[in-house]
């Protein structure tokens, strides 16, 4: 399925977070969001999930305008995991990640022996069925996060936009979860995600966007991006890679003006 | 409800209370009448309102994402009181029914100002809500007081009397005028339990799982209108039930709606017949339910806001 966006302009107190970025992303791709600390990685994301009603520009979901879906035919379709994950709610974890069914269930019908699947799958894979009886607010930072993950697999829908999916996991979990997402994009699903640890996105995903102060910089190969210029100057940093193929990260040194 | 029953200010022994009772309420004799025509109304009015606040209080704490919202904490109920002080003051003459309206009408109106003013200007919190919420009430309580100052004595003990909250003499037809609006409230609440679930984990999470979040919340809040609106119009204000009831029930119910409100229901409906038998058997005569209630809940209340704080800090 793709999703296609153009011209997103996005403005706080006059201040523009997001400006002008246009893109798309087709199915069986997964494509990484970068950039620095502010520079608009969660606004498009939000945007993109039709989160932001009164952003500028036009987000097309399998051919139609992202606010002309009706709320759950638009989940069916698209699965969103936000950034800020709350711990209040004193949820089961099979509650939680059944609620990725509800866009299909509607109010009232029962899980279905399909729904049942996708549910226990999800947590499968996250592995998280140990979990399925424990309270979601007395769950580690990491196990919370891939409850919710395991609610956007739930969903089943063929776009999935997940902003920093990485947080909170270790490195086993998250290497885990990197080839979960690389197994969703082989399936023909269109992943873009967005991340901070930068060895990680060059390594899995094909594709990277650089968002710098609300900007697409440079859209390309994820390895090429990195050694871009203008990944340099949006992130201060001088990035290299070795023959062997390390990353190197170094503070990059001022221009001299 | 047997034991509530069976107790009242009139001494009838225990075996011609039953008796009455199961002989049902065609059979001629001065206990049917008491049975079935004094208590009985009485009893369902007030496992009525129970659930009624309790299912509310439920879905209010879902809807706010915070464990102390309440309807009645959060001035919905003093809306209605309001509404219902405005329509004994100046319609005296309007016919019974006027009331719920509007009790309704009134709850509705404080429920949509909350949530119109709690996102003006951004993502609301929940100390705002709640704040706003709790000022709200205030204001709506001073304007009651300010109906009670300038009523004369009749009206004035008469207005008291039924701003303490309670089920005195009420008979079949306050039955029957409360129960549409509270069955039909709780049911409407029940309906979108699962929005509520989804809503109970933050906006951005409910909308991104299909839940239409503008509609889902005017639905939960005309839900808890009909339900509240309903209680107060046929018992007045009764504080604090919404706010305890599915405290006590999550430990053993789990924090799904699903489960979560027709259990608080259910418990609240009990409770609240606890308390009113209780008022009735050991306080003297006068002493309303909402008294009762209040006196109760106040210390759980502070006992939850300790509890909140030690947990996050």
């Amino acid at each position: 399925m793709r999703i296609e966006w153009e011209d997103l302009t996005v403005s706080v107190k006059g201040r523009e977070i997001l400006s002008r970025v246009s893109g798309s992303l087709e199915g069986g791709r997964l494509e990484a969001v970068i950039g620095p600390n502010g520079a608009g990685k969660s606004t498009l994301l939000k945007v993109l999930a039709g989160h932001a009603p009164r952003a500028k520009g036009t987000v097309v979901l399998d051919g139609r305008e992202i606010h002309r879906w009706e709320a759950p035919e638009r989940a069916c379709r698209l699965a969103y995991l936000p950034q800020f994950r709350p711990v209040a709610s004193a949820l089961s974890v099979l509650d939680l990640v059944s609620m990725g069914r509800l866009s299909h269930l509607g109010l009232w019908r029962p899980l279905g022996p399909q729904d049942r699947t996708a549910v226990e799958r999800a947590m499968e894979r996250l592995e998280i069925g140990h979990l399925a009886r424990r309270d979601a607010s007395t769950l580690s930072g990491g196990e919370l996060q891939r409850a919710f993950l395991a609610r956007c697999l739930a969903q089943g829908s063929p776009v999935l936009l997940l902003d920093e999916p990485l947080t909170g996991l270790d490195i086993g979990h998250q290497l885990s979860l990197l080839s979960i997402l690389e197994g969703l994009a082989h399936e023909g699903r269109s992943v873009l995600w967005s991340v901070h640890d930068l060895r990680l996105a060059a390594e899995h995903s094909g594709e990277a966007w650089l968002l710098d102060k609300g900007k697409l910089t440079v859209r390309g190969p994820a390895a090429q991006v990195l050694v871009s210029p203008q990944a340099r100057d949006a992130f201060g940093v001088a990035i290299e890679r070795s023959e062997a193929g390390d990353w190197r990260f170094s503070k990059a040194t001022p221009p001299a003006s | 409800m047997l034991a509530a029953l069976l107790t009242g200010s009139s001494d009838l022994s225990m075996h011609g209370a039953l008796l009455a009772l199961f002989h049902g309420p065609w059979n001629p004799g001065v206990e049917t009448g008491i049975v079935w025509q004094v208590r009985a109304p009485r009893v369902v009015v007030v496992a009525m309102v129970g659930a009624a606040l309790s299912a509310s209080g439920t879905a209010f704490q879902a809807l706010f994402r915070n464990p102390m919202a309440d309807p009645s904490l959060l001035g919905i109920a003093s809306g209605g009181s309001f509404a219902a002080v405005f329509v004994l003051f100046h319609l005296p003459w309007a016919p019974l029914w006027v009331l719920p309206v509007a009790t309704f009408l009134g709850c509705l109106a404080v429920a949509l100002l909350l949530v119109a003013l709690s996102r003006a200007g951004g993502r609301p919190n929940t100390t705002t809500t709640l704040l706003t919420g709790v000022i709200l009430g205030s204001l709506f309580t001073s304007c009651t007081s300010l109906a009670l100052l300038l009523s004369d004595e009749y009206q004035l003990r008469q207005l008291v009397f039924w701003l303490s909250g309670g089920a005195e003499a009420r008979s079949w037809t306050h039955v029957a005028l409360a129960a549409p609006p509270i069955l039909l409230g709780i049911a409407v609440l029940l309906s979108v339990s699962r929005w509520l679930d989804a809503l109970s984990l933050g906006d951005d999470h409910a909308q991104a799982v299909g839940v239409p979040l503008d509609r889902a919340r005017n639905v939960v809040l005309v839900g808890t209108a009909l339900a509240v609106g309903g209680a107060v119009g046929v018992c007045g204000p009764v504080g604090f039930v919404g706010l305890v009831v599915p405290h006590l029930c999550r430990p053993f119910a789990g924090s799904s709606s699903r489960t979560l409100i027709p259990v608080s229901a259910i418990a609240g409906a009990a409770l609240l017949l606890l308390a009113d038998l209780l008022s009735r058997a050991f306080l003297p005569a006068g002493i309303q339910l909402g008294v009762l209630t209040s006196l109760l809940g106040v210390p759980f209340f502070l006992h939850l806001l300790v509890r909140e704080r030690r947990s996050q800090g």
